[in-house]
């Protein structure tokens, strides 16, 4: 592997990024919502340079990873066909919640008591709040896109400080290919995210804050703070404003919590383990 | 027919006494050590802080066994950050697989453990983060005997010095290769005290 691929800078940052603008300039002008085939693209360059794409023996990691493609597929069915979405959230949180338990499983059942419930219900509530509030940001690309900039970033960081460079990569992987996405949406009001983006973005979120927590050292209340991402980027923008405000007031507001949430982890960690 | 029985239990005897002792590792006096290159400056020198398992040894076959089971979370470079990335999904994954595992397949003793001076050839499977490999150790220097220490001057034990080297990549331990070395050298001190 050539020496740059070996930075983490490039592996985690500059190549989602770069992966995931090229895709989205070509797929965008199919002028659906294909755009977000960018964001996997860009999470799974990632995956390829720190993890590879072995699925045996099953580690929390390669769930993981498995997961989010499976998220990908279910967005894209999710675009295509008009189902009724009275009940998508509620399916989605419990679809969210019933992975990571499986993600969560081989520690878990080595739980007892309080701590057992603690940890399992923790988990099902914080992924299944992420998948199922960040897929619903589907139809506003402005808000989904500063949505999964600020919880890619956050979760990314909570879980590099947090002890595992390998999950912090993955979760800043998903912040740079949806700043990417998030260009794109700045650069024509005709870029469309969907479910195919929102999905496989909030529920990767969740499970790399949920991994990081089980598997590495990422505290609790981290991740109880990033869960305040999807919900102040909801603050609406008036149409007055000019298009820039109206550009970055979202994602200003989505990275406000997502920073306390690594600022906090960084104080107790005091640095990225090396 | 009195003196055909007292004859077999008499040629019985010094075999069942010549059967298989077996041990059980002493966990304060064993310690797997590894070493690793950090980034090609220095070479990072880590053990694990607790190990249990069990041994036999055959001194008339010149065989025995060997299975031991080693406390991921137990690893121990001297900094605990560090220690904690080696803990994480990163690489050993310890809350996942909390147990790295080496059981012998066949052991083959060279000498005489109780004058000190054997060595053996331990061929066996290495279990880490869930991925198995066959791994041999190779014993330097292997001795039994009473411990002169007990007080009562009957505890029995045996002990060795083993090493081997692997590469974490082929037990799927991937992260920041080249960076960090993927050979690893193995040393092991084990003490066993017989049952």
């Amino acid at each position: 592997m050539p020496e740059l691929l070996q930075n983490p800078a490039i592996q985690a940052g500059i190549l989602p990024f770069g992966v995931a603008l090229l895709l989205g300039l070509i797929l965008n002008r199919l002028g659906w919502y294909w755009a977000g085939l960018a964001l996997l693209g860009g999470f799974l360059a990632t995956v390829y340079v720190v993890a590879g794409f072995q699925f045996q023996p099953w580690t929390s990691t390669r769930k993981l990873i498995a997961l989010g493609l499976a998220a990908g597929g279910v967005g894209l069915l999710l675009d295509i066909y008009p189902w009724s979405r009275r009940w998508l959230p509620v399916a989605l949180f419990i679809a969210a919640g019933v992975a990571a338990l499986w993600l969560s499983w081989p520690v878990l059942k080595r739980r007892e008591g309080l701590e057992l419930w603690s940890l399992g219900v923790g988990s099902v509530l914080f992924s299944g709040w992420c998948a199922a509030t960040m897929e619903s940001l589907r139809a506003k690309p402005g808000q989904a896109s500063s949505a999964a900039v600020a919880l890619g970033f956050g979760s990314g960081g909570v879980v590099l400080f947090g002890a595992s460079a390998l999950l912090g990569e993955l979760g800043i992987a998903l912040g740079a290919a949806a700043g990417a996405l998030w260009l794109l949406v700045a650069a024509s009001r005709k870029t469309q995210l969907g479910s195919l983006a929102m999905l496989p973005a909030g529920l990767l979120c969740g499970l790399i804050g949920i991994a990081g927590q089980v598997y590495a050292k990422a505290p609790w209340y981290s991740l109880a703070i990033l869960a305040l991402v999807p919900v102040c980027v909801r603050v609406p923008a008036s149409s007055q404003w000019p298009r820039w405000v109206q550009l970055f007031t979202p994602i200003i507001l989505a990275s406000a919590p997502a920073a306390i949430a690594v600022w906090l982890v960084w104080r107790v960690a005091g640095g990225v383990p090396l | 027919m009195r003196k055909i029985i007292s004859a077999l239990v008499f040629a019985v005897l010094p075999l069942s006494a010549m059967a298989a002792d077996s041990f059980t590792i002493d966990p304060l006096h064993t310690f797997p050590n590894f070493t690793i290159s950090h980034l090609g400056f220095s070479t990072m020198h880590g053990r694990f802080g607790k190990t249990s398992g069990k041994l036999t040894v055959d001194e008339a076959k010149h065989s025995g066994s060997v299975e031991v089971v080693i406390d991921a979370a137990s690893v121990d470079t001297g900094y605990i950050k560090r220690d904690d990335h080696l803990r994480s999904p990163d690489f050993l994954n310890a809350a996942e697989f909390p147990e790295i595992t080496y059981k012998s397949s066949k052991v083959t003793i060279k000498g005489d453990p109780s004058k000190g001076k054997a060595t053996a050839v331990v061929d066996g499977n290495l279990t880490i983060s869930g991925v198995t490999k066959p791994v041999t150790l190779h014993v330097k220097r292997m001795h039994c005997g009473i411990n002169p220490m007990d007080p009562k001057k009957e505890q029995y034990r045996c002990g060795f010095d083993a090493e081997a080297k692997i590469k974490r990549s082929d037990f799927g331990v991937k992260f920041a290769l080249p960076a960090i070395g993927d050979e690893m050298n193995l040393d092991l001190e084990v003490e066993a005290v017989r049952d």
